[in-house]
């Protein structure tokens, strides 16, 4: 790909004759082969935490902010809509941009934005849900398959971030937090900016380390008491979403 | 491909009637994903322990409602808390279920395949008992061009078959287009007043509904349904329910959201004398609704001409033994 971009000025008649050598060489054409060489990828590798520790599902007793005992069972949630933007002002949107991430399934913690232009970036951001066009639009597929125990099918909406577990605090011993709707007070969807210098040189990979620390659901702006929320009503949504928003950071790039 | 997916299926707007909501934009019609849609509709291994179809409780000769069943029975005999309503001109609904909790027709299936006292199934389960008959695979096949069963087409193929259920012919489609044969008695053409000064404000033509949510001021069960607001969960939506459609209730009985009423004179006296006020109750409803007992049975005689005889016969929709 890189031939390309010594191509302006050159004949009319080479360059479209490069680029029939082109299509025949790469099972995938370039939508535009002046400016933009997407030849780069971004790897995003996610580790759950929580606090200092890498999470463990079930075996391990956590203590959130207020100082309540719990072991968490279930962690999901949605990533989506990822874009990157680049210190010259681009902005690359990832497309069909929706990844679900399971703690109990290692292959969903990771996954590879293909067809990146290179170039020096400075922010990640992202949805934690997804966006209310794809909760409105009809049958999903992908990671949006409704399959995934992360849709409400009595009242349409994906479950945006779901935390489940046990604890002593709980008056019924469990700990139920499913967050979902994506309008009104009930938006279960916010939206997370990071900013690291990432120097993505062309053909080449490099992998954003994200950290997500669970027990942030329980702490800033709000204190959670698991005493007063046990389970995740539409009231409590907006408290725990908000707390959640600031539940990633980056860990390092390689 | 198999020739038949080809074949376009046209969805056709009846004269007169507003744009469907929903269009088949991101859902090619065709005979094969039409014919799927059917199959799965009538077929009892969408169920859990394989005893319930759709078409238990959306039986065609009712209006694919349920007649005589103030609510359904699902699985195990376990019963519902609303009447099974009927199905029919869906594209024009711009949300599903009494309560309106489902924004869209293609989202609509998986809620009572699911819901534990209906069909009790999982929507994985589903793909995998369809992807394990040769028969379903060909169809998804003829339908989408492979033999991958996932929920997605299941739920454009259910789009297919449901949204092409249009009943528009019943004596006022006739009547309205100016066909022959279908001039109104002065008793009809008596009670198309009394509704157009008393109904037509919430069912509205041609539809017969706004698809608004209403509390039509029925006295609350025992059962206590907050109806729209277990949805919203904002008090002013309390004990609202989606208008139904007039049309085709000489098939779909019993009526409102859980099947309280048997017959159409229970309806009207609802309106005329059992009106309960409460914070909620429609403000065109609370003053009720005064009629005769003459106005009463013209506008009997209006609501039959909305019963569409040539839908519930239609061999189309009906299952392929």
């Amino acid at each position: 790909m890189v031939i390309f971009r010594n191509l302006v000025g050159m004949k009319k008649l080479g360059f479209l004759f490069l680029i029939v050598l082109q299509s025949v060489a790469c099972t995938k054409k370039p939508d535009t082969i002046v400016d933009s060489n997407p030849a780069a990828k971004i790897n995003i590798a996610i580790e759950n935490y929580a606090g200092s520790q890498i999470l463990k599902l079930n075996d391990i007793w956590y203590k959130n902010e207020n100082g309540d005992s719990l072991q968490i069972s279930v962690f999901n949630y949605f990533i989506s809509n990822i874009k990157l933007t680049r210190d010259d002002g681009f902005v690359y949107t990832e497309p069909e941009s929706y990844h679900l991430v399971r703690e109990n399934n290692a292959s969903t913690k990771s996954f590879t934005i293909v067809n990146v232009p290179p170039g020096n970036y400075k922010t990640i951001s992202f949805m934690i849900g997804v966006d209310s066009a794809h909760n409105v639009s009809g049958a999903q597929t992908g990671d949006l398959d409704p399959n995934s125990g992360m849709f409400w099918d009595w009242n349409t909406g994906y479950i945006m971030a779901k935390l489940e577990g046990k604890s002593p605090s709980s008056s019924g011993g469990i700990v139920l937090y499913h967050l979902g709707g994506y309008s009104g007070t009930a938006n279960a969807i916010r939206t997370v900016s990071l900013s690291k210098d990432i120097t993505l040189p062309d053909k080449q990979s490099k992998t954003i380390h994200l950290k997500a620390d669970a027990l942030e659901w329980f702490k800033t702006p709000t204190t959670i008491k698991i005493k007063d929320i046990d389970v995740v009503s539409a009231n409590s949504t907006k408290i725990i979403a908000d707390n959640y928003a600031d539940m990633f950071s980056i860990d390092h790039i390689d | 491909m198999d020739v038949k997916a080809e074949l376009p299926l046209a969805f056709n707007v009846p004269q007169g009637w507003p744009s469907p909501n929903y269009n088949y934009t991101n859902n090619q019609l065709s005979k094969a994903g039409f014919e799927l849609g059917r199959k799965m509709f009538y077929d009892a291994r969408l169920s859990k322990d394989n005893t319930i179809s759709c078409g238990s409780c959306h039986q065609q000769f009712s209006g694919f409602a349920q007649i005589d069943h103030p609510v359904s029975h699902g699985i195990n005999d376990l019963l519902g808390n609303r009447n099974s309503p009927p199905l029919f001109n869906l594209n024009w609904h711009t949300s599903f279920m009494w309560d309106g909790g489902i924004n869209h027709i293609e989202n609509q299936p998986i809620a009572p395949i699911q819901n534990p006292v209906e069909m009790d199934e999982t929507m994985a389960n589903v793909v995998t008992k369809l992807q394990g008959d040769a028969t379903y695979r060909s169809m998804f096949k003829a339908a989408f061009g492979d033999e991958t069963v996932n929920s997605q087409r299941i739920a454009k193929a259910f789009a297919q078959f449901m949204g092409m259920i249009v009943s528009s012919n019943a004596k006022y489609d006739k009547y309205k287009r100016g066909e022959a044969g279908s001039a109104f008695t002065q008793q009809e053409m008596n009670g198309y007043d009394v509704y157009k000064q008393n109904c037509a404000t919430c069912h509205t033509e041609p539809l017969f509904t706004d698809f608004s949510f209403r509390n039509n001021g029925l006295p609350p069960t025992g059962v206590n349904d907050s109806g729209r607001a277990h949805i919203t969960l904002a008090s002013a939506d309390l004990y609202k329910f989606k208008t139904p459609s007039l049309r085709n209730l000489k098939y779909t009985w019993p009526y409102m959201h859980d099947g309280r009423f048997n017959s159409i004179d229970q309806v009207l006296n609802h309106y005329t004398t059992g009106i309960m006020q409460s914070p909620t109750l429609d403000n065109k409803l609370s003053g009720g609704i005064t009629l005769t007992d003459k106005q009463k049975e013209d506008l009997k005689a209006f609501l039959n001409t909305l019963n569409d005889e040539e839908f519930v016969k239609n061999t189309m929709f009906q299952e392929v033994k």
